[in-house]
């Protein structure tokens, strides 16, 4: 037991080194002294730089915590994904979301730019929510028919999306910087209204934890020991839906993080979920951060974050699997 | 057999004679086929094309334009339905374009001898076009000067040369005009804001970094790389643009978009009150390459020295 918690722990001191790294570096040079006398003495009232003040307190850190709180809502989506259709393939979008986001982002550049984020969000748990009906078999969600039915609706939604793109009438430029996805605009508000859909959601998930475990052995097998199947799909799978449908309304479609961080998890952690959640999130955390900081600090202007996410994961998850065969082979 | 001898002698001269007809026919013949030039487009592809030039299909409205100004307009036969000037260019018939790419079978439709394109057409439409005999002039001139070679290069096919010597000059006075006025005055750095969020700009190599550094501006995205680059708000707080110019697309409606911005609200041009908000026309101008460029330069300078233009 003991060194999985180390591996959190360490995981945790990654993560706040990670966050201390991301402020003090961007495409404006700020002298690591001056990004700490700058806080410092912010909080005690000195005369302070104004425009380090700006990019660190107003530029730097929201964009850095929200960055940490998307990478962890991305990260534990696609861990419920994963764990409740036993599908390694499972990401956070399996249900529609993705495309239900953007057909609610291509509406809402047609009436106006300030509807954008409420629509993609209306839509996006829509597109759930169809989802979930279409795959009620027997009173029961059935995983191989929600995979299907995430699919159909999937298609459906953003068939429905190009097609407001073609005709012409929305604002393309404004839809198809939205579907690059970014943290460009980050600020405060985000990261309070995210973290007040995390702390009321994540309990439902995290309460479900000892039932994952029995959850891969199959349905029967776990509704056999006793466990609520249908409730846990349900609750789980909607608490982790809704946080993520918000995530994507502010910062567009990041691929990746929750398809690999579960997976880097179980390779560093196992499969036991009292460790894997803790763990993927903090991987998606790190992981969506360090792409982040990267996508923004380039010094020839932005780069859309979606390319640096499956640079940094991609290598690091092909590693792993490599790492992992030659230690089997070891044994 | 003498007389023999002289039918041969006659049929074999006969023989010559009318192959020597057929050939003088034939000679006469290439001299009246349509003469083949090789121009070079602003992508730098070579590109043959067929004198005299008789039906034209502009497949942009900059394009349009050129031809228009240097008084080639008559021979278009179909441009899009974006074009808005001049206001014949609205009348004429339209191909349809799918998220602004045109269908091939509608320009062929219009049995052109000459398709002009920017770089929005795909390259294969291009190629389809090429394939099928059409040839494409890509025409997108990345500064004023551009503007300048284009025009010639379509009064010599066309065959206003006069045309477009008279265009040039004018735009070359009209721009001279406005350059000697705020010669001496200091130049301003300047934002152009094509998107907010997150924030496209026009990077050094574009026709809209030209027009702003012809009209006096700097535009603090020059040293970025890419034509339409992303700029990081910490680098715009940085730079502290006192101008900026925010395209007609963005949506935005007034400077209060600005001054409501923890970050906004401190740069110089929000502070200023110097933050301008183009409308549809006043965007077509910054983004369509020809004659009317000169009211871009025009704007922008009346934008950057209010003092120089309105004692005049």
């Amino acid at each position: 037991m003991k060194p999985k918690f180390l591996i959190l722990f360490s995981l945790l001191i990654l993560l706040i080194l990670n966050i201390l790294f991301s402020i003090s570096i961007g495409p404006v040079r700020i002298p690591f002294d001056s990004v700490t006398s700058t806080i410092f003495y912010y909080f005690m009232g000195d005369p302070y730089n104004r425009i380090y003040m700006l990019i660190i307190f107003y530029i730097r850190m929201p964009r850095v915590f929200l960055a940490v709180l998307i990478g962890a809502v991305l990260a534990i989506s696609g861990l419920i994904t994963q764990t409740i259709f036993r599908n390694p393939l499972g990401d956070p979008y399996l249900t529609g979301i993705a495309s239900g986001a953007a057909l609610g982002a291509s509406i809402g550049f047609l009436i106006s730019p300030f509807v954008v984020e409420p629509l993609a969000f209306a839509f996006a748990m829509l597109a759930v929510f169809i989802t979930f009906i279409i795959s009620r078999v027997d009173g029961e969600f059935s995983p191989e028919i929600m995979i299907l039915a995430g699919i159909a609706v999937s298609f459906l939604f953003s068939a429905l999306a190009s097609y407001l793109i073609y005709l012409k009438e929305v604002n393309l430029r404004g839809v198809l910087f939205w579907l690059l996805g970014g943290l460009y605009g980050a600020n405060w508000n985000d990261v309070f209204y995210l973290t007040i859909a995390s702390l009321i959601l994540f309990p439902l998930i995290l309460y479900f934890v000892p039932e994952f475990d029995l959850m891969l052995m199959g349905d029967e097998q776990a509704k056999s020991m006793g466990v609520d199947t249908k409730r846990v799909k349900l609750i789980t799978l909607l608490s982790s839906s809704i946080v993520t449908s918000f995530a994507v309304s502010m910062v567009g479609i990041i691929g990746f993080i929750g398809l690999v961080s579960p997976h880097i998890g179980r390779k560093i952690i196992g499969e036991s979920h009292r460790f894997l959640l803790p763990a993927s999130i903090l991987i998606g955390a790190n992981l969506l951060l360090a792409s982040d900081t990267i996508a923004r600090s380039n010094p020839g202007g932005e780069i859309p974050v979606g390319i640096i996410t499956s640079f940094v994961g991609a290598p690091l998850l092909i590693y792993l699997l490599i790492r992992r065969r030659f230690f089997d082979r070891g044994n | 057999m003498k007389w023999s001898n002289v039918l041969a002698i006659i049929i074999v001269a006969l023989v010559f004679l009318s192959i020597g007809y057929y050939a003088g026919q034939l000679n006469n013949h290439t001299i009246q086929a349509p003469q083949k030039i090789v121009v070079t487009d602003d992508l730098g592809r070579n590109v043959t094309i067929y004198l005299p030039i008789k039906r034209v299909v502009s497949m942009d409205p900059s394009n349009t334009q050129m031809m228009y100004a240097i008084g080639a307009g008559n021979l278009l036969v179909a441009d899009t339905s974006y074009d808005w000037w001049p206001a014949q260019a609205k009348s004429l018939p339209k191909v349809e374009m799918d998220n602004g790419t045109a269908s091939v079978e509608e320009v062929v439709s219009y049995n052109p001898n000459l398709v002009l394109a920017t770089t929005i057409q795909s390259t294969q439409i291009i190629d389809q076009l090429e394939s099928l005999g059409i040839p494409v002039l890509v025409l997108e001139p990345n500064n004023i000067s551009g503007i300048y070679r284009d025009m010639y290069l379509l009064g010599n096919i066309t065959g206003h040369k006069t045309g477009a010597i008279n265009e040039v000059n004018y735009m070359k006075s009209y721009i001279g005009n406005i350059t000697s006025k705020i010669a001496n005055l200091p130049r301003l750095r300047v934002l152009y804001m094509l998107w907010p969020d997150p924030i496209y700009t026009a990077g050094n190599n574009t026709f809209i970094n030209n027009i702003i550094t012809t009209a006096g501006g700097i535009n603090v995205a020059a040293n970025l790389t890419g034509p339409w680059p992303i700029i990081n708000n910490e680098t715009v707080l940085q730079d502290n643009p006192q101008v900026i110019l925010v395209d007609n697309d963005t949506g935005i409606s007034n400077i209060s978009y600005f001054k409501n911005n923890p970050v906004w609200e401190n740069i110089s041009a929000v502070q200023n009150n110097r933050v301008y908000i183009f409308n549809q026309t006043e965007s077509n101008w910054m983004n369509e390459p020809g004659p009317l460029t000169i009211y871009a330069v025009r704007m922008v300078a009346q934008f950057l020295y209010p003092q120089v233009f309105n004692e005049t």
